[in-house]
């Protein structure tokens, strides 16, 4: 195995009044992903949205990868006509934040580098992985005519036997292209692992994560839906639910809080628990943001307390941190 | 550039001249390879950085026209499909997003070979030393390139098809002419349904003008 190429960082300024500097910083991004095994721009939006200009004129793009020809990468980075200079970033924190204005600023898209889903590929794997499934269902398409072909002429024994095997290679195809799509949960650990570490540095706390059954194989795109929801919630639980270590030590508590993640499965559904020992989840006080925020479609006695928690993982939710609103999950003490 | 013979000098040169000759000849050359790098900066599209018409007609025709004679050049004229629908269903700004993410596209996948805009949904790369059929493969992964490319306007994704006329450059014939038959390969493809990489036929007697 490959050993890990070195994670590079650099800015990249464009040429000043260039115009449509989003759309340019999109296709440095485009040239150097074939070359990269890692690849993620700050700000991170910039292909869709042109609010980031004003960033990219002051600050520039910044570009965090790692490729086992780095060099390659700079210098395709370089080649690119709009861009101005390139340059080596040594030290991330100096990195400005991108805050785009409106409700959005406080979600995961304003910290450097939002990590990229394990399995979205855009560009990459999930098209090929479509080309594959599409080629599938012509591929069966064409067999059921061959086959419905072959029933109108039973006295052809030698066009059944074809058929048959067919049919055969068919069910082997669709198996492996199935099989092929799926992934271990446990892929994802590594970067769930550094957002802890990411997070749990921001908000000032100590946590580790334990993952069991992480060996569940499941479809890479139902991953890749957990992956961001489970992201969401764990930054949330990080921010509000574990408490700093010098109060988890007053109260008793080791100074490292305990993330735990269970994936369970019963055949049909795969449920992912997120347990931690810090403190209790109030709904109530979730419950009073949404609805000073009005967010809530229906009185709010009619929402049962998991409803009201699911609020939580509505994408851009922002749950003020004042006083004492918690975690999600019952807590459970060690 | 300059691929001039070192001429001997005239023998009643004297001393001193012949220093001076040999200076001024040296900064000429110094000049053209200059003029060479600020023709590459200064004929350029603004929107698209690509090369400008100017480069193709005032500095790269006369190129093609020496090496066509050595080596196989293959002129290969793109139109972007139905892009004044493009424009007209989602605006001008996106109308200028997407070529330019085009033209980002073929820079890229041409490598060192020159693409120039050639009109406002035209783009033109020219093929030096490329058999026919590696020009033809080429222009093929770059229309494929495009067309698998989502465009973002940031209203939304969408994306473009390019037709492809190509056509290997015939020393014999002028400049215009070669641009004729490409631009006639073009067209062909356009009429036979787009998205389409088209080499020119050779020339028959029935052709019309």
């Amino acid at each position: 195995m490959r050993p890990a190429s070195k994670e590079l960082t650099v800015q990249v300024m464009l040429k000043p009044n260039c115009g449509l500097e989003n759309t340019r910083a999109s296709l440095v991004m485009r040239r150097i992903l074939p070359l990269c095994d890692n690849l993620s721009c700050h700000p991170r939006t910039v292909k869709s949205d042109r609010s980031t200009i004003a960033f990219l004129r002051d600050h520039g793009l910044f570009i965090r990868f790692s490729s086992p020809t780095p060099e390659q990468v700079l210098l395709t980075i370089k080649r690119s006509f709009f861009v101005d200079h390139c340059s080596l970033v040594e030290d991330p924190d100096t990195i400005p934040s991108y805050e785009k204005a409106g409700i959005e600023a406080d979600a995961m898209e304003d910290s450097a580098f939002a990590l990229p889903s394990t399995f979205a590929d855009e560009n990459g794997l999930d098209r090929r992985g479509d080309e594959l499934t599409n080629l599938l269902a012509r591929f069966e398409e064409v067999h059921r005519k061959l086959r419905t072909h072959a029933e109108g002429q039973p006295q052809d024994r030698a066009l059944s036997s074809i058929v048959f095997s067919h049919t055969q290679v068919v069910d082997e195809l669709r198996t492996a292209v199935a099989r092929s799509r799926i992934e271990p949960f446990d892929r994802m650990a590594p970067s769930l692992r550094t957002l802890i570490a990411d997070y749990s540095g921001r908000f000032g706390v100590l946590a580790d994560l334990d993952i069991v059954d992480g060996h569940m194989a499941l479809d890479r795109s139902v991953l890749a839906s957990m992956e961001e929801i489970i992201k969401r919630v764990l930054r949330f639980c990080l921010r509000d639910g574990i408490e700093q270590p010098e109060h988890r030590v007053a109260a008793g508590k080791p100074a490292r809080a305990l993330l735990r993640l269970r994936l369970e499965s019963d055949g049909s559904e795969v449920v992912c628990r997120i347990e931690h020992d810090g403190k209790p989840f109030d709904s109530r006080g979730i419950a009073r943001q949404a609805v000073k925020r009005g967010l809530l479609t229906r009185p709010l006695e009619t929402y049962t307390e998991e409803e009201m928690g699911a609020l939580l993982l509505l994408p851009g939710f922002v749950a003020a941190a004042e006083g004492p609103v918690s975690s999600l999950f019952p807590s459970s003490t060690r | 550039m300059t691929g001039q013979a070192v001429k001997p000098l005239p023998s009643f040169f004297a001393e001193p001249e012949r220093a001076e000759f040999l200076s001024l000849r040296a900064a000429n050359a110094a000049l053209r390879e200059q003029l060479d790098t600020m023709r590459s900066l200064a004929f350029r599209d603004q929107l698209t950085g690509l090369f400008s018409r100017h480069y193709l007609t005032d500095y790269l025709e006369e190129r093609i026209r020496e090496d066509s004679n050595e080596t196989n050049i293959v002129l290969a004229l793109c139109d972007i499909d139905d892009f004044k629908t493009i424009n007209d269903a989602r605006g001008h700004q996106s109308g200028d997003i997407a070529i330019v993410c085009i033209a980002d596209i073929l820079d890229d996948l041409a490598g060192n070979h020159p693409v120039i805009r050639w009109g406002g949904e035209e783009l033109l790369v020219v093929l030096f030393s490329t058999p026919d059929h590696e020009a033809l493969r080429l222009c093929n992964r770059m229309r494929e390139e495009v067309a698998a490319y989502r465009i973002d306007d940031g209203t939304g994704e969408f994306s473009c098809t390019l037709t492809f006329g190509l056509s290997a450059y015939d020393p014999s014939l002028t400049f215009a002419e070669n641009f004729v038959r490409v631009d006639r390969a073009l067209y062909r493809g356009k009429e036979t349904g787009k998205n389409r990489c088209t080499f020119a036929q050779p020339d028959t007697a029935g052709e019309q003008r």
